[in-house]
């Protein structure tokens, strides 16, 4: 028994590190991702787009005002007069939160010692609020104590401060799968199709019946074009039941129209299928498509936004969002199933898309010739 | 048909293809024959477009591939070594897939389909997948997927490797039938036997065309003529013998019952086989037996590709 057994794993661990692409790839993606990984998120979340509305005009708000200016974390994007006008920017996603020194701050707490400030937050970013009430009480202690110290200079006598943050939420309501939902269903749109374009091209390699395709009038447009459609309508089907099964029977909630959904799931697959075809152009086998796949899966979930913030991610690994379909979908899916905004209102992450799968088809053609020898 | 000029292939440091000029004449059945690893396949490929040539021309139907592939492609039915069709796909379906392939109107594909799976006897295996398909089969709808669109050049790689006689001899007589019908036909093959059927043939070997003729001038080729035995008695030893049919006497032995036998290589045998008894009597000697050696592909190909001596006791041995 310990001979055959032997035998067996002899063979295996042979088979294993003989093909030395495979056993690259294997080596290679865990190392990889943690290297990405390591390298994005090591670091403080810092350019969290936010404005600033000042309603007071006292002199201890600039104490603040500098503060807020010298965060990493908050870019300040928009400074406006009032908490209307904030609130608007971030009901327009224009930024991701906003800051509100409020009328008679100053006088509230030279008087009194009490002031109040306002932090309003868009529920609908994942894992992004919660840092920025961190970033915004610790910028409001430290400005606490400066102002009471200086205040106890100033009168002698000791003097102590209070300043209260209130967090206004917008789409403060929403719970996890409204949230998490639609872009989970992005996961499944960008995913299926892609892995069955990327097994498509190598499997015709791998059986043969590439090479008798390539020896009739077919082109490489008919065969690229051919095998994305059908698979793009597989990805709408997806999308329309994930669609139906997060909102229906998870209640998750769409307050955008369901073909403008359908419209941003066939952008998506679109420019899945376009990497799948590309993936599949360049591997040698099955195995290594598959491992490209997941790759690609593990990235999407670490590095597309959605569920690690990219304020997170550090500045010079940023780019690396901009080759993730699910980062632009992401973008797209969570201005109309939550903000409810039309189709028009997201198009340029859409257009992204179109691009996107428009770039790589064309790749994948080029590279495909090429291969023919 | 096919003219191929001085074609190179290198794969890295392997030079798969060494400089070979071939041409395939309109009408013919080419066997281009030779062991495995000569280049066949590579050749193949090129001719399909599927491999680039390193250096070299190829013509098919007078069309320079290497500018206008596509065109070619049109003349060309090809059979792949390997069964290369949808094996998930019935019989039917890869025969409707191609035929659209080849951008043929419906009616001629459906016209074309019905002829062919008569013609390869396949009507009852239609709705098959062709995965299911025995290997046999497969070969068959693999040459009717080749034949679909009317190719003036029918390329087989390999056609008849790994399947029984009856079929391998079927096989051959489509390929003469469909010579009949005027296509040209290269066959890729490494069984010797049956490029008998050829028309001509092209023994390769390392990359390089070493003989090429009809299987008799191929024959001819390693001895410079054909060979005869001749078993008689009486007389003295015969050592030499001068006629001007004679290319050289190639071996003589003495036999049991003091008989000797020699065997001649002749220029050509149909002539020289009547005059020979009348010369041996001039001499002397009693005939028993004249037979021709009949020279295998076989032992020829080996002669040609080893590049040594035949060893003639070899071939004799083996029709004694």
């Amino acid at each position: 028994m310990w001979e055959r057994l032997s035998a067996v794993i002899g063979k295996e661990w042979r088979q294993l590190i003989r093909d030395k692409r495979t056993i690259a790839l294997v080596i290679a993606l865990p190392l990889t991702v943690m290297t990405i990984f390591g390298l994005a998120y090591s670091g403080d979340m810092t350019g969290v787009k936010i404005a600033l509305a000042i309603e007071d005009d006292g002199p201890l708000s600039s104490v603040i005002i500098s503060e807020i200016f010298n965060s990493r974390v908050f870019d300040v994007v928009y400074i406006v007069d009032s908490f209307d006008e904030a609130k608007y920017l971030v009901e327009q996603a224009e930024v991701k939160g906003a800051i509100v020194i409020p009328a008679g701050f100053s006088t509230d707490i030279a008087n009194l010692g009490i002031g109040s400030m306002y932090l309003i937050l868009d529920g609908s970013w994942f894992n992004l609020p919660s840092a920025m009430q961190a970033e915004a009480n610790r910028i409001i202690s430290d400005v606490s104590d400066k102002i009471a110290l200086s205040l106890s200079v100033q009168r002698g006598y000791s003097q102590p401060v209070s300043i209260t943050l209130y967090s206004i939420w917008i789409h403060g309501s929403l719970k996890v799968i409204d949230i998490i939902g639609p872009t989970v269903m992005g996961i499944m749109v960008q995913q299926v199709p892609m892995t069955l374009a990327a097994i498509s091209i190598v499997r015709e390699r791998e059986k043969g019946t590439l090479e008798k395709l390539l020896t009739t009038p077919m082109t490489r447009f008919d065969l690229i074009i051919g095998k994305l459609i059908p698979f793009a309508v597989v990805g709408v089907i997806i999308g329309i039941s994930e669609l139906f099964m997060v909102t229906a029977v998870f209640g998750a909630i769409n307050r955008g129209t369901p073909l403008d959904v359908l419209i941003t799931s066939l952008a998506l697959a679109l420019a899945a299928l376009s990497l799948g075809l590309l993936f599949s152009v360049i591997s040698r086998n099955q195995l290594q498509t598959m491992q490209i796949s997941t790759f690609m899966l593990i990235v999407s979930f670490l590095f597309s936004g959605f569920l690690l913030p990219i304020e997170g991610m550090k500045n010079e690994i940023r780019f690396i969002v901009y080759v993730i379909p699910l980062y632009y979908f992401y973008q797209a899916i969570i201005g109309i199933t939550i903000r409810g905004v039309s189709i028009i209102d997201v198009i340029e992450p859409i257009l992204s898309l179109f691009l996107y799968a428009l770039i790589f088809l064309v790749l994948s053609m080029a590279l495909m010739s090429k291969r023919i020898g | 048909m096919v003219e191929l000029i001085n074609l190179v292939k290198k794969f890295g440091n392997i030079v798969a293809v060494n400089g070979l000029n071939l041409e395939i004449n309109k009408g013919e059945i080419f066997a281009l024959l030779g062991p495995n690893g000569a280049g066949k396949t590579t050749t193949v490929r090129m001719i399909m477009g599927l491999l680039k040539p390193t250096r070299g021309k190829i013509f098919v139907d007078g069309i320079d591939i290497s500018k206008n592939l596509s065109e070619a492609k049109k003349r060309i039915g090809y059979v792949p070594q390997f069964f290369s069709l949808y094996e998930d796909l019935t019989v039917l379906e890869n025969l409707y897939f191609f035929g659209k392939i080849y951008d043929l109107p419906k009616n001629v594909i459906n016209e074309r389909i019905r002829e062919l799976l008569e013609a390869v006897n396949l009507r009852e295996h239609k709705d098959k997948l062709a995965g299911n398909l025995s290997g046999g089969l497969k070969r068959r709808l693999s040459f009717a997927v080749a034949l679909l669109h009317d190719p003036k050049l029918l390329i087989l790689d390999e056609p008849t490797a790994g399947i029984d006689p009856p079929l391998r001899r079927a096989f051959w007589k489509m390929f003469k039938a469909l010579r009949n019908e005027g296509k040209t036909i290269l066959v890729t093959t490494h069984y010797m036997d049956e490029t008998e059927h050829a028309d001509r043939i092209g023994l390769i070997s390392r990359g390089q065309l070493v003989a090429i003729g009809t299987p008799t001038e191929i024959k001819r080729k390693v001895f410079d003529g054909d060979l005869i035995r001749i078993v008689f008695r009486g007389g003295k030893i015969l050592t030499e013998l001068n006629a001007p049919w004679l290319v050289r006497l190639l071996r003589r032995e003495n036999t049991a019952n003091g008989e000797q036998e020699v065997v001649l290589i002749v220029k050509e045998l149909a002539s020289v086989l009547p005059k020979i008894p009348i010369v041996l009597k001039k001499l002397g000697f009693e005939p028993i037996l004249i037979e021709p050696v009949s020279v295998t592909l076989e032992d020829a190909f080996i002669a040609l590709t080893s590049g040594g001596e035949i060893n003639v006791g070899e071939i004799i041995r083996g029709y004694w």
